[in-house]
């Protein structure tokens, strides 16, 4: 009985609410949240205008009917809402596998928008209201939960700012209609902005969990006109990915790198556009694709007599890619999910090796080299997640791989052959490359030397001529003008480890990207792209090196990569500018705080010397105190003085007097006695230490002049009492 | 002269924190579990916004409590046991004042006007200081926090007992004693009884039922106090409610014995020591007895 007394008085209607400004807050964030859910493909266009507009006038009439809530309402509302939960289990059951969220939350936030559009017909009270509010955050969860760029940060900022307003406006009635400060608004939002962004620096970016279905979906899929070929873009199936535009090969009209053949003569420009975004445990390359054969001015994939280019995996998803028999098995397993942002090619990105693919397709095609296809173009807003090995080998480790001798016993030849394969012998290349390596006894340690000696004597530029007729890429870098960029670079660390009988291959793809906090995303955009050098090392497998970025890659934290942020902004920052307007402003607000104290009148000044002057003399100024009684406190104070200060009661009279329309005196004698009482604001910190120190003197104590018959005169005081008198004159 | 409160708590103390905390504990415990599993990084961004206003909601009202001034600027000086007193009470910031001590109503006072806040004082004292309760969930009203704080009076009120029923043994007392010493004829005071007219006695004084009675022109007889003030005292028992009843009598013996022109030497025990002075007036008595003590 004790139970069913309180939940009827927990649910007795509290007292109507009365603040527009809550109901309209509460009613926005709501509106806001229905908004994010809808840009994130979460809600249909016209369920969404249907729910804000619904959601207005259910504000409209809870609030005319706040009073006097119709009976029944709170029935036929609760009916509403148990359909609802009866459509989203049914259409849960029907579409979704057991830990598959992404398909949960189109329905929960369904589900969730007509819970907000029921309950807006029933929110007479504070708690109701309070109730929209908390409601709106799970919606802005689902959304949320599917937003990878930062855009979706504009929903965040609106939603927040409603839901501060609101919570403000709560916080308003409880107070009887206090109305809102804005220096308290400002001040909480800087708290909660202020606590946010500490615990996005403080905690650690969130993983997938291996306990979930991985996100993946396709957009823009048109199937192949060939099988297992490649192509870019997503508008045309049959259209082959290109590496030069028509009009020459000197400009980039496909995508670089990413086609069958990678030349290295053509030049071209990438933009800042983001291509791709990733979810990954730790920065890797993003691995496009890998090429074996070097022909001195392109690299291509090369494919011995009776051998399949590709095999078509076709129990998926998740596809389990096949580990080449050559690859050592084994390592740190790392999960990446590729958001694309741009159509693109049709290549799977991964990290290192990758075990299992989840996408959302019948079949995939896998080269021998872990290049992989899909079937069909990939259309921007396309989804998978790779799982990959990675073996993480330290230096050391590699160092004491098995020696270069034991090669032909751990790849087949075949490979062996492929992989140190050259066009020409490329003599100058090789003494050189001989030369820097002469006093390294392991494969690792001539990577490195080489690696170091590309650093030092070449320069990275992109604007570099296209490579003439009959030259060879890695001869004119390294012999010609040392200017390259990534593919030359590493095309002639390759070229060099070949010459030295070393296994390489040259691996395109993109470099992790910035990583974005908010999001934890790895923001890859077209000038990611990238090319760089495996080298094979017996038991560890093919393992990178970047000749391009000598620097190792560090994994970012939120933290680091906020700092990372904000120094590179403060580093944007055009240092002489901001100084000069942040001194301008400075000298501004100084000038006029000076002027907003400034005594009004000369007597108000001459009071506010003395008045510093007693402080500094060390003369206890009371509320009640006259200036004049301070003044005679102040004479007394340096009566023993040698020779005789000025007094200070010669410069309180005449103010008193001033102030209280006794008399003016003139110009001349008012500037002279601002004058004297300057100085003797400026000589009573020194008359305190010549003085011989007396016990804190307060000025009524022997004044002759009696407290109660002498007003104080304080600045505020006289700059009321003295203008009249002096404007009188 | 103003009084701002100062703090009997040190520290604020927030009030049925345990539903807010746990709420929060678990709406943040799971909402980290989720943005983990999902490995959506605006999730947890969200979260930690939310986090943002959970924790700033939950907290800063302690800080709005802790530095708020409070002070009374207005009291009025008489006031009645079990009877409102409005004291005008203002703040630095929106708070909630609910008087402790006397009790009250609580009232939201903001930090632009003054409000009155209705203290209800149990029983005759000399109000010197408010022990008051402020509150405030600023600025989200998430949260409750209070701190006590002990607000001094611009002046003190003298809150009166009740008026109770007049002490009928002491009124008999007073009356044999006044019997005793003699009551002086007079013009004008209390009738005591008819005489048979005299010449120049006024006309109004004529008794028409008497005169009717015994058919001989009758005029009330008046006489005048007796010179002597009746006296009261005011001994007020250990026990305060029976201490209070006493006062109430006391009061009330008073009030009837001014309300028919008698002068009053009223003797109570103050906290300085006994007192014995005339009272000019019931308002005079009530304060008179508002300051009383057991002796």
């Amino acid at each position: 009985m004790r139970l069913l007394d309180r939940v009827r008085r927990a649910n007795q209607p509290g007292p109507p609410e009365e603040s527009v400004l809550f109901r309209v807050s509460a009613t926005a964030t709501v509106a806001v949240a229905v908004l994010a859910c809808w840009a994130q493909g979460e809600l249909a266009a016209w369920v969404t205008v249907g729910s804000i507009a619904l959601l207005v006038v259910g504000n409209l009439f809870s609030y005319r009917r706040r009073a006097n809530p119709p009976p029944g309402l709170k029935l036929i509302l609760a009916v509403a809402v148990s359909g609802a939960f009866v459509w989203f289990f049914v259409s849960v059951s029907d579409r979704t596998t057991i830990g598959d969220l992404a398909a949960v939350e189109g329905p929960l936030a369904v589900l969730f928008t007509w819970i907000q559009v029921t309950h807006s017909f029933d929110v007479p009270s504070r708690r109701d209201l309070g109730f929209s509010l908390a409601g709106s955050v799970t919606l802005m969860a689902v959304a949320a939960a599917q937003a990878v760029d930062t855009t979706f940060g504009l929903y965040v900022v609106v939603w927040a700012a409603f839901g501060l307003a609101g919570l403000s406006a709560m916080w308003s009635s409880m107070a009887g209609g206090e109305p809102l400060r804005l220096r308290s608004v400002a001040t909480s939002s800087a708290a909660v902005l202020a606590v946010g962004l500490g615990l996005v620096w403080l905690l650690p970016a969130p993983r997938p969990s291996s306990r979930v279905v991985f996100p993946s979906s396709i957009a823009g899929d048109m199937p192949l006109s060939s099988p297992g070929g490649l192509v870019g873009g997503g508008s045309n199936g049959s259209e082959p990915l290109r590496a030069g535009s028509p009009s020459g090969p000197d400009r980039v009209g496909g995508l670089l790198g990413f086609a069958g053949p990678l030349n290295t003569a053509i030049r071209g420009s990438l933009g800042n556009e983001v291509v791709l975004r990733v979810r990954a445990d730790r920065p890797s390359f993003w691995l496009a694709e890998t090429f074996n054969a070097w022909s001195g001015r392109s690299w291509t994939q090369s494919n011995p007599k009776g051998r399949v280019p590709f095999h078509e995996l076709t129990f998926g998803p998740p596809f389990s890619v096949p580990v080449p028999s050559d690859e050592p098995t084994g390592g740190t397993p790392d999960i990446q999910t590729f958001y694309l942002a741009r159509a693109g090619a049709n290549l799977i990105y991964h990290a290192a090796d990758a075990t299992q693919v989840w996408f959302p397709a019948n079949r995939l095609y896998v080269s021998d080299d872990g290049t992989m296809r899909t079937g069909t173009t990939m259309g921007s807003g396309s989804v998978y997640t790779v799982e990959s090995t990675v073996d993480t080998a330290t230096p050391d480790e590699l160092r004491h791989a098995a020696p270069e001798s034991s090669f032909g016993g751990r790849l087949p030849a075949a490979t062996l052959a492929a992989d140190t394969q050259l066009p020409h012998p490329y003599p100058r290349v090789k003494a050189l490359a001989q030369r820097i390596t002469t006093r390294s006894t392991n494969t690792y340690d001539k990577v490195s030397a080489l690696e170091g000696w590309i650093g030092a004597h070449t320069e990275y530029t992109t604007d570099i001529p296209p490579l003439a007729p009959g030259q060879d890429t890695v001869t004119e870098f390294l012999f010609g003008n040392r200017r390259g960029y990534c593919e030359q670079i590493s095309t002639a660390l390759s070229v060099m480890l070949r010459s030295l009988g070393i296994p390489t291959r040259e691996a395109t793809g993109y470099v992790p990207g910035s990583f974005n906090p908010i999001t934890d995303l790895y923001e890859v955009q077209a000038k990611d792209a990238h090319a760089w050098v495996q080298v094979w090392f017996p038991g560890h497998g093919w393992q990178s090196f970047d000749p391009t970025a000598v620097v190792p890659l560090a994994n970012p934290t939120p933290a680091g990569a906020l700092t990372h942020d904000l120094s590179g902004a403060l580093r944007q920052v055009p240092v002489v500018p901001v100084v000069a307007v942040v001194g301008v402003v400075g000298a501004t607000l100084l000038f006029w705080r000076r002027r907003r104290r400034a005594p009004r009148t000369w007597a108000a000044g001459i009071t506010r010397e003395l008045e510093r002057a007693a402080r500094r003399g060390g003369v206890t100024v009371g509320p009640q105190d006259s200036l004049v009684t301070v003044a005679a406190a102040l004479d007394r104070r340096w009566a023993s003085h040698d020779p005789p200060v000025p007094g200070a009661l010669d410069l309180a009279w005449p103010a008193e007097r001033a102030a209280y329309g006794a008399g003016e005196p003139s110009i001349d004698e008012r500037r002279a006695l601002t004058r004297s009482a300057r100085r003797l604001r400026r000589e009573a910190r020194r008359l305190r230490r010549v003085v011989p120190a007396a016990p804190p003197t307060a000025p009524g104590g022997q004044a002759g002049t009696g407290r109660a018959r002498q007003p104080r005169l304080s600045a505020r005081d006289s700059s009321h009492e003295a203008p009249a008198a002096s404007r009188g004159r | 002269m103003r009084g701002v409160g100062r703090g009997m708590d040190r520290l604020p103390r927030p009030a049925q924190a345990g539903g807010p905390v746990v709420g929060t504990v678990l709406a943040l415990g799971s909402w980290a579990a989720v943005a983990h599993n999902s490995g959506s990084g605006w999730v947890q961004a969200l979260g930690a916004l939310l986090a943002g206003f959970l924790l700033v909601g939950l907290s800063t009202p302690a800080l709005a409590v802790r530095r708020v001034r409070v002070e009374v600027v207005e009291a009025p000086s008489d006031a009645t046991a079990g009877g409102p007193v409005a004291v005008l009470v203002r703040t630095s910031g929106a708070v909630e004042v609910r008087p402790l001590v006397p009790g009250g109503e609580g009232v939201v006072v903001g930090r632009r006007s003054p409000r009155t806040v209705a203290v209800v004082p149990p029983r005759h004292c000399e109000l010197r200081e408010l022990k008051v309760r402020v509150a405030s969930a600023a600025p989200f009203g998430l949260l409750w926090w209070h701190r006590d704080l002990v607000l001094p009076l611009p002046r003190p009120v003298l809150v009166a007992p009740r008026l109770g029923a007049p002490d009928h043994a002491v009124l008999a007392e007073i009356r044999r004693s006044e019997a005793a010493s003699g009551r002086v004829p007079a013009r004008v005071g209390e009738p005591r009884g008819v005489r048979e007219y005299r010449p120049g006695d006024l006309r109004h004084w004529v008794h028409w039922p008497a005169t009717a009675h015994s058919g001989i022109m009758m005029v009330r007889e008046m006489e005048g106090p007796v010179a002597r003030p009746a006296t009261v005292r005011a001994r007020l028992p250990g026990d305060v409610e029976a201490a209070e009843r006493a006062l109430e009598q006391v009061f009330g013996t008073v009030g009837h014995l001014l309300a028919r022109g008698r002068q009053v030497l009223l003797v109570t025990t103050e906290p300085e020591g006994e007192r014995t002075d005339q009272v000019r007036g019931v308002q005079d008595a009530g304060r008179r007895l508002a300051r009383a003590v057991a002796a």
